[in-house]
Order: C-alpha cells, then structure tokens, then sequence
C-alpha cells in the first residue's frame, strides 16, 4: 500500500476567465519511506503536486489518494484532520507563527491533537528540539534565530506528531548552500533511522542528486 | 492549549498599539460613564423617589376611575390641575382599603390654583381705614381714634408720594385713555386738598370711595399672586410627611380652617420684590461666588431695584420716615432730605458696598417697611374656579409658613401651598355640610342686601350717605362678612368627597403586590377609583430619572457601538496582514474552530481588560467622590438629591449588566472577522512572503 498515490491527475486554474492547466495528467506512487524530490523550472506545477499531496488544494481531475484515503471524498474537517496527523509541512519560508517562542511553535501542532498528556507532550517537544539541535535556542523567538535555525524549528515542527509523510516546498530556497544542506542532511537523517517519507520540491541540482528518486516535471508533465 | 490563544490573542493587542489604545479608550470612557452614570442616576432616583413621595404623592396615589386625565399631582406641562373628576366618599374607600394589611395610612387630596389680589398700596390703605370705620362704630374697643389718626396719614403720605411721582412722571400708570387719566389726576388733587380730610371722619365712606375709586387706579396694579394648593386632612398630613416643618406662624390647630403658605413661595412669590432681589444677589456673591461687575445678570436685578423704589417706599409707615432718613442720613453720609433720594444712593450698588448694604438693609431698614404682601395671621381672599368652571372665593388665615426637611427651596417640593380639606372642597365647589348649613342660615336671614344696608345705616348714621353706596358694594360688604363667619366654620367632615388621596405602605417595597390588592379589593367593593404609583402620579417629574437613564444608556451605546465598529475594524485589518500565518495554522492542522476560538479571546481579552479598568476608575470615584456627596448646584437639584448633596453607591447589578453588553457586543463585532479568517485557505501557507 502506498502512502501516496496520484493517478491521472490534472489541476487548472482560472486566470480571469482563461483555464491554465497547471497539471496535465500526472499519476505516481511514492512507497512508504522514500525521499523524493519533485524537481523541474518555475511553473513546471512542482508546487501544485505538493498542494494537492498536502490535502491544500483538490484535484480538477483524476484521483489523489493519501493514506488510503481519495481527498476528494473527504470533507473540510476529514481533510484538516488528515493533515493534522498523516501530514507534516515544511514551507520555503519557514512559516513559523512569530509571537511564539521555538519550544511553543514546535508544540503547537500537538496542542491541536490533543492525544498527548502534558508530560507526554514536553518529552516529545524536548526530543525533537535536541534532534534539530536547538537545546539551547527553547526560549527564542523566531525573529531571534538565523534562517537554518528557523527551518530546524519547522522540521521539528513537521515531525512532531511523528506523521506518515513529510511535505517541503523548496526547504533551502531562502538559505545559503551550506546551510541548505545541513537541513538535507537533517532530513535524510530522520528519513533513514524513522523511516518517515520524505517528498520535496526544489530546483537545486546539488541537493535534487541527494534524492534516492526524482520526478522531473516540465510544463504540467512527468519528464521521467 | 488555552495559553497559546491567549498568546496569540495578546498579540494583536499589541501589534497594532494605537487602534487598541483608540479602541480602550473609548471602552474605558464607556464603561466608566455607564457604570458611573448609572450609579449617579440611582442616586437621583432614589432622591426623587424620597422627595417626591415625602413631599406629595406618599407611595401610591388613588383617583376616580373615571378621570378624563390620567393623575399629575405636578399639573399638567401647562400648568393647570389634572383632570381627573373625584371621588364620592372618603370614608367608604378608607375602610375598604385599610383592611389590606401593607397599608399604613390613606390621606385625601386635591389639588387647585387659586389667585388672591391683594391690590395696590393705595387699595389696601383704603381698605385698612374702611375696617377701622367699620369696627369703631360697632365699639370695638381695641380701636383708637390714635389708629384711624395714624392711618389717615399713611394713606395722605401714600397720595401725596403719587402725587410727586404723576408730576416727575415717574408713576406707573395704567389708566387706559386721556380723558381717563385727566379726570383721576384732577381727583387726586382734590383728595390732596387740605380741605378734604377737614370731615373726613364724618364722611370717610365717600371719602375713601373717591380715593379707592378714582384715584387708586393711578397706581400700578401687579401684586397679583398665585397660589398652587392641596387640599388636605391636614393633621394626617403632618404625620404622614415627617420632612414636614413649619418655618414660620403655626400650624393649623385641630379643628380649624386655614391656609399654609410653602416657604419657598412666601420667600419668592409674597416677598417684596426689592427684597428678593437683594436676597437673589447674595445668594450670587456668597454662595455662587459671582461678580456684581462681571454679571449681567445682577447688574439687571441692581437697576431693577432702583428703578422699583416705590415698591419698598409705599410700604412704609409714613410715622417712621424721620428715622428711616436719619439712618440713611448717617449711613451714606449725606445731607439729603427726601427719603426717595436716600433710597436712591442706597441701591446704588457696587461689588464693595454691597454685604454691608444687605446687612444694612435687613438690620436697619426693614423694620419699617412690609417686606411681605401677606403677613402671617392676615386672612386673605383666595378665588379658584371650582370643578364645574365657574370661580369661588373664600377668605382664609394664613397660619403659617412650611417646607419638606433637606429640599427646603425646591421649586418643585414647593409647587404648592396647603389648605384644609373643607376649605379646599368649597374652593372647588362640592357642597360641604357647613357650607350647606350656612346658606340654609342666610336664606333664613330673608334678604341678605336688605339687611346689610340696614347694618350700613345704622353704622354710618347717615342715611343719604348709605344710599349713595352701590349695590354691588353692599353685596360685597355682606359677602365679605359671610366669608369672615365661613372661615370661623370648624373642620368636621372627613367623609366627603376627594379628587385624589396619597396611600402609606406598611412595606414600600410590596409596591406592586399592593397595586394588585388594591385593585382586587377595588373591584369587590366597588370603590370606582384607580390606583398608580409615585412614579406615574408625579407625571412629566415622575419620568425624569427614566429618560435620565434611556439617554445615559443611549448614549454608552453608542460608545459602545464605536468601539465595536472599531474593534472589527482592527480585526478585519489582522486578518488581512496574517493571511499567510492564518494559512499555516489550517495548513497544519489547525479546524476552523481553533482560528473562531482566537478571535473570540482576543476580543473578550481587550473588552474586559479596558472595561474593567474604567470601571474599577468609576468605583475609584464612586468610593472617594459619592460617598462625600455631590453639592446640589441649585434648588431643583436639592430636590431631585433629596438633600444638599447627592451620595451615590456602586450598582453591583448594573456593573454586571454593563460587563454583558460589552461582552455581547464584541462578540457580535468578532463575528464578521472571524468568519472572514475561517474562509481563509490553506494554500496560503504556500504563497511566499518574499
């Protein structure tokens, strides 16, 4: 069973009154536990894949099954609770709420699980900031740390409530090289000792090769 | 997870610091002005309750059923007397009604107006002579030919002073034609002719007709008064209003007729007017703290004063004008002669000299002078229309002066006088046992004229004389003389009728109860009568405290409504700058209830956080500023405080209420907002921010 499966799936969008199709038939299946990347140019619909994978967007056409389960079946809530549990986002600029020092933002999604006692939830939370290597950072606000810093708390975040699969749109777009691969490297660390599926968009050639699969888009179509 | 949303709520608090400051003080300012206004207008309303209800109208009011006017124990806005018809008996509605056990007391009304004339200073000059007359022919022994001596003089000094004034052209005259005004100047002349009063004894019946007749109307008549009045069981009254005091004279012996003047009519309406007008500049300099030289206003009432002299001038008793010029010979340090010159300087008044003329005025000089156009004792005519339209007179003493404790100048308190209830109900023209028994006796007098002009001639001795007098004067001789032994009648019937009685409670508080008990017991019995409360029987006055508190509350509404425009506003604004931060919560899992739940607090975080703190300033004030007492500015605000001051409490009740509507009406502000950010898609997460 796959955690993820598109199949002949295609999205337009209405720009005024003209239908742009942004994907144009596109149908994968990603196995439990793969790091992919989805790469190809501005516009190729990289990110359209990613929203229509993270239960953001729906499908004009074709069917999008997460978890065994086809989105377009699902209601508001049903969708909101998939992506609470089955789905962890990391987003280009790191979408960090700023009133909320590292060790809340990273909390925050377990606050709205609600599955967790309070003991339980701290031990989750020290975890996973000791992962990102932020021991020392708990009290900091976002607006206090560096932009690897900021992804950290992000991924720490996405992996908080352990989801089956973890989304990032271009996680390294806004951080230099080096830093950028730190945070790949910090992915394919959690990816090979929790076996939790990874799929990524970026256009970085140095950081697409880094990926165990690729699937190349170009103008709304799988390349290879 | 509540912190979280507090936090976040917090938040925009803080973001946007001037909108939350805009928005709190108009909260603050708000709730403040509610609480405290509230409290305040409580405060008045409780005050009017106590006034109202201890002054006229007890807790309840009973009528007629079949009024044609709903009961206005204030008049209606025009001033005259409800109409409101009457009640049969009074005996019958108080046994029926004391039998409910939460009433105290029953104490039958009815208000009317009344005018009394006293006339012009000549007018009554002549009138005082025309009783000497009258009672030395019938050998009064405590009239002396020393009085009618005396009193001839002051009624030549009076002739002669209109004399000077028709000459300088200063008298007010209100004679209608030329011709009219030649002819009473020539008999002005001829009544000021030594040769005049050479027989005046022998012939003071045409004598005085002349001077009262032809020459008196030279003089200005506007001594007018009127007398709002209830009628009352005057001993159940007393006992009843214990703010009740006699300030001056006595009250009413039992058994007796009479009339009871408010103190604050007596002090405004009967005072001379030179003299209130000094008392009115005083209270403005002491009390008020005014300047003669920067108030219109008094430098008005200074000129009005000189321009009036006369008013004080012709009250004095000509035998102490020698004194009165030394005095203010002395005192101004002058070496005029004529008084009216001297009482010229006198109210010539500036900021310096005034006290020391006041007290000069008070301790020296009004002595001499009537200062009041009725004395206390003096029994006095009072014409009222009666129930039917037509007028009725009846003369009456006046016994004395009163006022309600702690709302002593009310205006209001003091919109009536008080009479006993048989004089009241012949002003009104019920007929009343005595008032029955006295015509039987004076139709037995077969001919009341006949009569009378016997009396006349045989007092005047001289027959021609008698005859030359008009009927219509005899009439009123004979009138006159009936209303002297009518004022004599003893008060006995308390079981007639009444326009309208002011009901005690046992337990003021089982207000309502008792209106229901009395309307059962009404029903059984078939009184025909209505019953309201205080409120509703003090009319427009009644109402005040209520259109106080809807103009209060309309206008904290408003307030309220700004600050919630507001507050949707800033949320609005929010909502627009964390689209993206809005996005990433749905994004990662946050239900649209979570996103509800935020603005939900972050509203009630600022309406209770700036409501609480002008409350607790408004209690601040409460505490410090209400329990000290609010000084009445005036005398309708003593009234409306019930006292000097006006000390108010915290509403505890109200506080609460003000709370829930705030409460309400930033919920009914987040609603929009909230509702807008819930529509907000997860895909925003995803649109970049750079």
């Amino acid at each position: 069973m796959h955690p993820i499966e598109l199949v002949n799936v295609k999205k337009d969008y209405l720009l005024g009154n003209v239908r742009v199709p942004a994907l144009k038939g596109v149908s994968f299946a990603i196995e439990p536990g793969e790091f992919t990347v989805i790469a190809g140019p501005s516009g190729s619909g990289k990110t359209t894949v990613l929203n229509l994978i993270g239960c953001v967007d729906t499908a004009t056409e074709g069917d999008v099954v997460i978890a065994s389960k086809k989105t377009s079946d699902l209601n508001d809530r049903e969708l909101t609770s998939l992506r609470l549990n089955t789905l962890g986002f990391i987003f280009q600029s790191f979408n960090l709420i700023p009133v909320l020092d590292v060790y809340d933002n990273i909390e925050f999604p377990l606050l709205l699980k609600k599955d967790l006692t309070p003991k339980q939830r701290k031990e989750r939370v020290d975890y996973f900031i000791e992962r990102v290597g932020l021991k020392n950072h708990r009290k900091h606000r976002p607006s206090e740390l560096s932009g690897g810093q900021r992804q950290r708390v992000a991924i720490a975040r996405a992996l908080v409530t352990k989801p089956q699969i973890v989304l990032a749109d271009e996680p390294t777009a806004n951080l230099d090289s080096k830093t950028g691969q730190s945070i790949i490297d910090l992915m394919k660390e959690i990816n090979s000792i929790d076996k939790t599926t990874f799929i990524f968009s970026t256009h970085d050639y140095s950081i697409m090769n880094q990926a165990r699969r690729i699937i190349q888009l170009q103008d709304g179509m799988i390349l290879k | 997870m509540n912190w979280i949303l507090f936090k976040l709520a917090f938040r925009n608090i803080f973001l946007h610091k001037m909108k939350t400051l805009i928005v709190g003080s108009i909260l603050i300012f708000g709730s403040f002005l509610a609480v405290m206004g509230n409290s305040i207008v409580d405060a008045i309303a409780s005050g009017m309750k106590n006034s109202i209800t201890q002054s006229v109208t007890g807790d309840l009011q009973i009528y007629s059923e079949k009024a044609k006017e709903a009961l206005s124990v204030f008049g209606n806005i025009d001033g005259s007397p409800s109409d409101v018809g009457y009640v049969p008996n009074f005996d019958k509605v108080k046994t029926a009604l004391l039998k409910h056990s939460n009433i105290r007391s029953i104490i039958p009304m009815g208000g009317n107006f009344a005018l009394m004339n006293p006339g012009n200073f000549i007018d009554i000059q002549v009138e005082k002579l025309r009783t000497l007359y009258k009672k030395k022919a019938l050998k009064d022994p405590q009239v002396s030919s020393l009085e009618i001596e005396s009193a001839k003089q002051q009624l030549l000094f009076l002739l002669n002073d209109l004399n000077e004034g028709v000459k300088q052209n200063r008298a007010e005259v209100i004679l209608d034609t030329q011709s009219e005004l030649e002819s009473a100047q020539r008999d002005l002349q001829i009544a000021l002719a030594p040769s005049f009063w050479e027989d005046f004894d022998d012939n003071f019946e045409s004598k005085l007709e002349l001077i009262g007749n032809k020459v008196a109307p030279l003089v200005f008549d506007d001594s007018m008064l009127y007398f709002n009045y209830l009628g009352t069981d005057l001993e159940a009254f007393k006992n009843n209003f214990p703010q009740f005091e006699i300030v001056k004279g006595q009250f009413i012996p039992e058994g007796e007729r009479g009339f009871l003047i408010h103190d604050y009519v007596y002090e405004t309406m009967v005072k001379n007017r030179i003299a209130r007008r000094m008392d009115e500049i005083k209270k403005a300099v002491v009390e008020d703290q005014q300047k003669i030289s920067e108030s219109k206003e008094l430098q008005e009432l200074i000129k009005a004063n000189k321009e009036q002299i006369a008013e004080l001038y012709l009250t004095l008793d000509y035998s102490h004008k020698p004194v009165l010029t030394q005095k203010l010979k002395t005192y101004l340090n002058k070496e005029e002669e004529d008084l009216r010159l001297l009482l010229d300087h006198f109210f010539e008044i500036q900021e310096e000299n005034f006290l020391s003329r006041y007290d000069f005025f008070y301790k020296e000089m009004a002595p001499y002078f009537q200062l009041y156009k009725i004395s206390i004792g003096d029994v006095i005519p009072l014409t009222a229309m009666t129930k039917v339209g037509n007028s009725s007179a009846i003369n009456v003493k006046v016994w004395g002066t009163f006022h309600f404790k702690s709302f002593e100048n009310s205006p209001l308190a003091g919109s009536f006088s008080l009479i006993d209830l048989n004089s009241f109900r012949d002003l009104y023209g019920f007929l009343t046992e005595s008032r029955r028994k006295q015509n039987q006796e004076i139709a037995s007098e077969m001919g009341v004229l006949d009569l009378s002009k016997d009396d006349l001639e045989a007092i005047f001795g001289d027959d021609k004389k008698a005859e030359e007098l008009s009927e219509a004067q005899q009439a009123q001789v004979s009138q006159e003389k009936i209303a002297e032994n009518y004022t004599d009648a003893p008060v006995v019937e308390k079981n007639e009728a009444f326009i309208n009685a002011a009901l005690f409670l046992k337990d003021s508080s089982q207000m309502e109860d008792s209106i229901a008990a009395i309307q059962e017991i009404n029903k059984q019995e078939n009184l025909g009568i209505k019953v309201v409360d205080w409120r509703s029987a003090s009319g427009m006055v009644g109402q005040m405290t209520i259109a106080l508190r809807i103009i209060l509350f309309g206008f904290v509404l408003i307030l309220f409504m700004i600050a919630a425009l507001m507050i949707m506003n800033s949320l609005l604004m929010a909502t627009m700058e964390r689209q993206q931060e809005i996005g990433t919560m749905r994004a990662i899992g946050a239900p649209k209830g979570f996103l509800y739940k935020i603005y939900l607090i972050e509203t009630a975080v600022t309406s209770i956080l700036f409501s609480f703190i002008g409350t607790v300033l408004a209690l601040a004030v409460i505490y410090t500023v209400g329990r000290d007492g609010i000084p009445a500015q005036g005398d309708v605000a003593k009234f409306f405080f019930s006292g000097p001051r006006l000390h108010f409490y915290p509403q505890w009740g109200q506080i609460l209420v003000v709370f829930i509507i705030i409460l309400f009406i930033s919920f009914i502000a987040t609603q929009y907002p909230a509702w807008r950010a819930m529509k907000i898609s997860p895909l925003r997460a995803m649109q970049n921010r750079d």
